[in-house]
């Protein structure tokens, strides 16, 4: 007679089979490091540190660079940083801590460049120095504002702005 | 065998079942200096003036593709009857002054910036629904992405609440603002941080007594990006208005 659980022991041989393959399988699909500090694979902690940082902030510019330093110091922007407007990574020297070539951008002498933060706009705070409009202003010292060659620095030192 | 008790036997055995359920997190070698952090973030939105300087500066740290933000300047203007118009050209990249102003004829009567970047929620969405575990929280409290894990199925891109995810076009995974791991883990401030003109951006540990950061947390008034989610935010906004969402 055949056995009636035949059918049953085979499809649980097959099953049984399926789990140990898996379990077999298993330890070679997750991380080795999968778990050290959590539901995570810990090694990517260390590989996303590894990155080299592209700005260095003022304290790296002013051990090199003194000779704006008095100015800086004294005028309105001596709590602007220096990498807001400077970022000229190369300069033609690839040793300078900045020297990423991907970005290679010169500082922006133009009006724009000083419209960007000091141009009246509604939105911005009310005691933000030196709000108002650029074209007014430059009418009111004798300058053509349509000549878009006048930069504001011809006037104005971006190190140390006032008159 | 003979010097082994059975209640040596037994209390070996015990041990030995309890090894297992011991995190190997607990038993690994001493950890570097930068896992003694948590990190937190502040925007003062009195103090920012809509330059862009954070976006473009971030573009250049973490080589973010076009179109792609990973933080970004949002403008904001409201009008005297309550309505609110909400731009953002380019993610405010090149600055508000040479695009064209939406509430230029509505004459609005209070109008401010307001900086948004991931907002590295302690119960955040996107890890929660991380199919692969690619998305998880950092032991420093930063929201991060395995891009070797991740398997580009944008779930977390839909998840966020804030908007703060993308779909890198060049990898086809997932990715974000990671408050500049890289840097904060070397000792510098996050790349938007640095270059802030007006120091609207705001950086520091919550372990380190006495920071700026904890002082500014215990005394001045903030608030965070849609509370009601209870996504629990570790950016604080100072001076927030009802109509940022």
């Amino acid at each position: 007679m055949v056995d009636p659980y035949l059918y049953i022991k085979r499809a649980m041989i097959i099953v049984v089979a399926i789990i140990i393959m898996g379990l077999g399988v298993r330890p070679f699909l997750i991380p080795a490091s999968f778990g050290q500090y959590g539901e995570f694979r810990g090694d990517h902690l260390y590989e996303e540190q590894a990155r080299d940082p592209i700005h260095q902030g003022s304290d790296v510019c002013a051990g090199c660079h003194d000779e704006n330093a008095g100015a800086i110091a004294d005028g309105g922007h001596a709590k602007v940083p220096c990498e807001t407007c400077h970022f000229q990574p190369y300069a033609g020297d690839e040793n300078h801590p900045n020297a990423h070539p991907e970005v290679t951008n010169a500082p922006d002498r133009s009006r724009d460049a000083c419209a960007i933060c000091h141009q009246y706009l509604f939105s911005r705070p009310e005691g933000f120095p030196r709000q108002e409009d650029m074209a007014l202003h430059m009418e009111n010292n004798g300058a053509d504002p349509t000549d878009s060659e006048i930069g504001c620095i011809e006037c104005h030192n971006p190190h140390s702005p006032g008159m | 065998m003979a010097d082994k008790t059975r209640r040596d036997i037994i209390k070996a055995g015990l041990g030995g079942m309890l090894a297992v359920f011991i995190p190997k997190g607990l038993t690994a070698e001493e950890s570097p200096d930068w896992f003694e952090h948590y990190w937190v973030y502040i925007i003062d939105i009195n103090a920012c003036i809509g330059c862009g300087a954070c976006v473009r500066a971030d573009k250049r740290e973490n080589d973010v593709p076009p179109a792609f933000f990973r933080t970004w300047v949002e403008r904001y203007q409201v009008t005297e009857d309550d309505h609110v118009y909400v731009d953002s050209p380019n993610g405010g990249k090149n600055g508000f002054v040479s695009v064209d102003n939406p509430a230029k004829d509505a004459k609005p009567t209070k109008g401010f910036f307001v900086p948004k970047l991931c907002n590295h929620c302690r119960h955040t969405p996107c890890a929660q629904v991380c199919p692969v575990n690619a998305s998880y929280i950092s032991p420093q409290g930063v929201v991060l992405v395995d891009k070797q894990r991740c398997i580009g199925c944008g779930y977390c891109v839909q998840a966020c609440p804030y908007g703060s995810r993308y779909i890198d076009p060049r990898t086809h995974t997932a990715d974000k603002c990671t408050w500049c791991f890289h840097r904060i883990t070397k000792g510098l401030q996050p790349a938007c941080v640095t270059v802030c003109p007006t120091g609207a951006r705001k950086f520091g540990d919550l372990k380190e007594k006495g920071s700026e950061i904890r002082k500014i947390l215990s005394t001045a008034l903030t608030n965070v990006l849609k509370p009601e989610l209870n996504t629990e935010p570790f950016c604080f906004y100072i001076g927030i208005d009802k109509a940022v969402r």
